[in-house]
């Protein structure tokens, strides 16, 4: 008897434990449903608030590459006006290449802006990703620019160092008639004079090696190319240097002689 | 418990934490990463002398040692700018050796 009432007894607890759970379920699901609910919901939130904040970034620096392009595009065309020797055509080139890129640079932070107002991620990525792939001028341009503004300093100087040449010929000359000895002063002076035309002749071939270099856009045997050209320029326009360094010295030699000279041979 | 249980149990809580700060910093860098590159550059423009080179001022056609040493003077300062020019171009061809320009 009392085996029988503990059995219906504990069968009715668990009977009830079943019914309650069964209808408790759904209730229970559903909690948990919404709750994922509102999980997804937060997270896809978050997630475009955080990509509203990636792209405002990325928009922010393409805005600092663009205006640093034109910063340097500007100082470049200051310098290139500013050059004496190199030819009208090559400034021209030259210049007509600076503006046209800092043309094209404003367009395109125009329509960067444009793509984030239109909220076109793959065009704003595509367009971001084009100032440094598409345009070269950080790779191309500004080298192009310094290799030229380079000659033409180096032409300048070799021009001034054969103008100077002609005045200390003439003092040497002076000197020798006035019984000085300046064969050593004649060796530097022909040195100097060699010196200063091959200073010339590498700036020049640095200029001509550069002038109509242009942009890849993409393709890497162009790429190749023009790191070669720049970098065989960049030779030139050191061994101009020391042409140009071997000359002043040479100069400098010459101009302690004439005043040696001068000493020994005035009364 | 034990002490090493206890231990591993924080070190795996601590690594979980960092990486989950790292992934959200990742993501929150991302956008920017992709102009990274060309930021570095900046600065090879912006030592780009605007001085230019004068020939016709860099020397006289006199012959008086105050000429000739006024025009080795003049030469100096113009082979102090190469100098500069010859730095810029280091620097600029240096840089278009770099991918992402």
């Amino acid at each position: 008897m009392n085996h029988k009432k503990i059995s219906s007894t504990t069968a009715s607890i668990i009977a009830g434990f079943v019914l309650i759970s069964a209808g408790a379920a759904p209730a229970f699901a559903q909690t948990a449903s919404s709750t994922r609910l509102g999980g997804m919901r937060a997270r896809t939130g978050a997630n475009a608030s955080t990509t509203a904040a990636r792209e405002a970034q990325m928009v922010k620096n393409a805005d600092n590459q663009i205006a640093n392009r034109i910063s340097a595009l500007n100082a470049l065309e200051t310098r290139v006006n500013a050059m004496q020797k190199l030819s009208g055509t090559e400034k021209s080139s030259l210049s007509s290449q600076i503006q046209s890129q800092i043309a094209t640079m404003t367009a395109l932070q125009s329509q960067i802006a444009t793509d984030e107002s239109d909220n076109n991620t793959s065009s704003l990525k595509t367009d971001i990703q084009s100032i440094t792939k598409a345009y070269r001028i950080y790779m191309l341009i500004i080298p192009q620019g310094t290799i030229a503004a380079a000659a033409d300093r180096v032409m300048a100087i070799a021009n001034a160092m054969t103008t100077l040449s002609g005045a200390l010929q003439t003092r040497i000359t002076q000197a020798q008639s006035a019984g000085a000895a300046m064969s050593a002063s004649v060796s530097a002076l022909a040195d100097l004079n060699t010196k200063a035309a091959d200073a010339t002749t590498q700036a020049q071939n640095a200029v001509t090696a550069t002038a109509s270099l242009a942009p890849d856009n993409g393709s890497t045997a162009v790429m190749q190319a023009n790191t070669a050209a720049l970098k065989t320029a960049r030779t030139d326009i050191q061994t101009a240097q020391k042409d140009l360094a071997a000359a002043r010295q040479d100069a400098v030699t010459i101009v302690a002689a004439l005043k040696a000279a001068e000493k020994s041979t005035t009364p | 418990m034990s002490k090493s249980v206890k231990v591993i149990i924080w070190i795996v809580i601590v690594v979980i934490v960092v990486g989950i700060v790292w992934w959200w910093m990742a993501g929150n860098n991302q956008g920017g990463s992709v102009s990274s590159t060309g930021q570095s550059s900046s600065s090879t423009s912006g030592t780009m002398t605007s001085e230019s080179s004068t020939d016709n001022t860099i020397v006289s056609t006199g012959t008086s040692d105050s000429d000739l040493d006024q025009d080795m003077t003049n030469i100096n300062a113009q082979m102090n700018g190469l100098s500069s020019d010859s730095a810029n171009v280091d620097a600029s061809v240096a840089s278009s050796s770099q991918p992402g320009q």
